[in-house]
């Protein structure tokens, strides 16, 4: 049936690639606890054969992100390996050690996307969250040379209860200034604590937040989405992404995502169980096209929604949410418990 | 104003609803909504996050429309995965 809905062959056109997981910054809610590099991260050859695999199986963009992608120092040889391979180049940095030669590298190379991660409206939320003092006046520091250099630059603020309340003067920040925001939130995964995971409610809150923005502000005043974290099919949330509807998690159907050690996966917030395969042993390419790759998507069936979906009339379509929420709270893939829809039955709305 | 989820019906009168689902249904605009569906919390939260009951309201009040989903199409850019970005060029 999926096979149906996206052709007869599956094609990654959306890549997201952390080039190495070392990082300046120690992120409270660091889902991969980067920090120091991966063993055996691949080499600057290893990495240039992968982007043109990449082209070969027919990927659109390709988001370098880490880690921090701008501590690795061939970052600029692969963009541009990218980039005349006839592939939209995006990159996701913390900011921390963004200077004007990696900007105007940047210009050089006419990324299509450049992200901030943005966490608090103040010093003191982004610095605590993000774990070194000084890391707040640096991001704001490298939004503002981006766009000295006419980038297209996206914010990232990833939520939690300690930045909840900070989302309003974020807003009046970004309002008008041209910038996109990318709001999702986080999970219990790598150095993340549960605790600080927001309620079912603060999410439900959220989600009108964002929705009222949207309804608030044209697109030219405040571009915002909610990331694929943020759904499903409510009776009165509209869509917060930019397709028109949830379609159900993309990863092994359109998205690919590669760890810096080569390791090949449908999305990097997936716990290693879920690893196809090695490009030292196996190149993307066949791991891309083998039958048995990335069967929680691509051989999805109904029977296997989990608890909080299984009775669910959109089950079919939306497959239970996003797989990495779900397998963060849940332990297994189509089962997400932080849904719309969900909390407006268990509500009564 | 009580914040409020609407609950709208499409088949049924108002005075059919209003009395047949619940006896605390306020009515107004057309529309059905019984305050004490939504969580105080949830009205917490939201006040914190700059929404007043009238944008509550308005939100609620539009119907997602959401019965019928079909998605047959390819999904070529899906962009915003929680490891991914949008970039200001899909808007």
């Amino acid at each position: 049936m999926i096979g149906k809905m996206y052709g007869k062959q599956f094609v990654p056109y959306q890549v997201v690639w952390e080039i190495t997981l070392k990082c300046n910054l120690k992120c409270i809610h660091c889902g991969s606890s980067a920090g120091r590099k991966r063993p055996e991260e691949l080499s600057t050859k290893e990495a240039m054969k992968l982007c043109k695999d990449l082209a070969e199986i027919g990927s659109k963009q390709v988001c370098l992100m880490g880690g921090e992608p701008f501590l690795r120092k061939d970052w600029y040889q692969l963009g541009k390996e990218i980039k005349d391979l006839g592939m939209d180049l995006l990159m996701i940095s913390n900011g921390y050690a963004v200077d004007r030669d990696i900007l105007s590298k940047l210009s050089r190379l006419e990324i299509y996307g450049l992200s901030f991660s943005l966490d608090g409206a103040e010093s003191s939320t982004h610095d605590y969250i993000r774990g070194v003092k000084g890391s707040f006046d640096r991001v704001i520091k490298a939004i503002s040379m981006s766009r000295e250099y006419d980038l297209p630059i996206t914010v990232i603020t990833t939520v939690n209860r300690l930045n909840l309340k900070d989302l309003p003067r974020l807003r009046d920040f970004l309002i008008n200034r041209d910038i996109a925001w990318q709001i999702q939130v986080a999970m219990p995964q790598g150095r993340f604590s549960r605790d600080l995971l927001i309620s079912k409610e603060e999410f439900y809150a959220l989600g009108l937040f964002i929705a009222n923005l949207r309804r608030k502000y044209s697109v030219k005043e405040l571009p915002v989405i909610g990331a694929h974290c943020f759904g499903y099919f409510s009776k009165y949330i509209p869509h917060l992404g930019l397709s028109k509807q949830w379609a159900g998690c993309q990863a092994g159907l359109s998205i690919l995502s590669i760890k810096s050690n080569g390791d090949i996966i449908g999305c990097l917030t997936l716990p290693d169980d879920f690893i196809e395969g090695n490009i030292r042993d196996i190149s993307v390419v066949e791991i891309w096209e083998s039958e048995d790759s990335f069967a929680y998507n691509r051989k999805f069936k109904e029977d296997t929604l989990g608890e909080n979906c299984r009775k669910c009339k959109y089950g079919g379509v939306c497959r239970g949410g996003c797989t990495g929420v779900s397998v963060s709270l849940t332990g297994e893939p189509h089962n997400d418990p932080y849904c719309f829809y969900a909390i407006e039955r268990e509500r009564g709305f | 104003m009580i914040p409020t989820v609407f609950m709208r019906s499409k088949e049924k009168e108002v005075s059919e609803v209003y009395h047949e689902e619940s006896p605390n249904l306020y009515i107004m605009q057309g529309f059905y909504f019984p305050s004490m569906m939504v969580p105080k919390e949830l009205v917490e939260i939201a006040h914190m996050l700059d929404l007043d009951e009238e944008d509550i309201e308005m939100i609620l009040s539009e119907d997602a429309n959401q019965e019928e989903v079909t998605i047959t199409s390819p999904v070529d850019t899906y962009p915003g995965g929680r490891y991914g970005t949008v970039s200001i060029k899909d808007f």
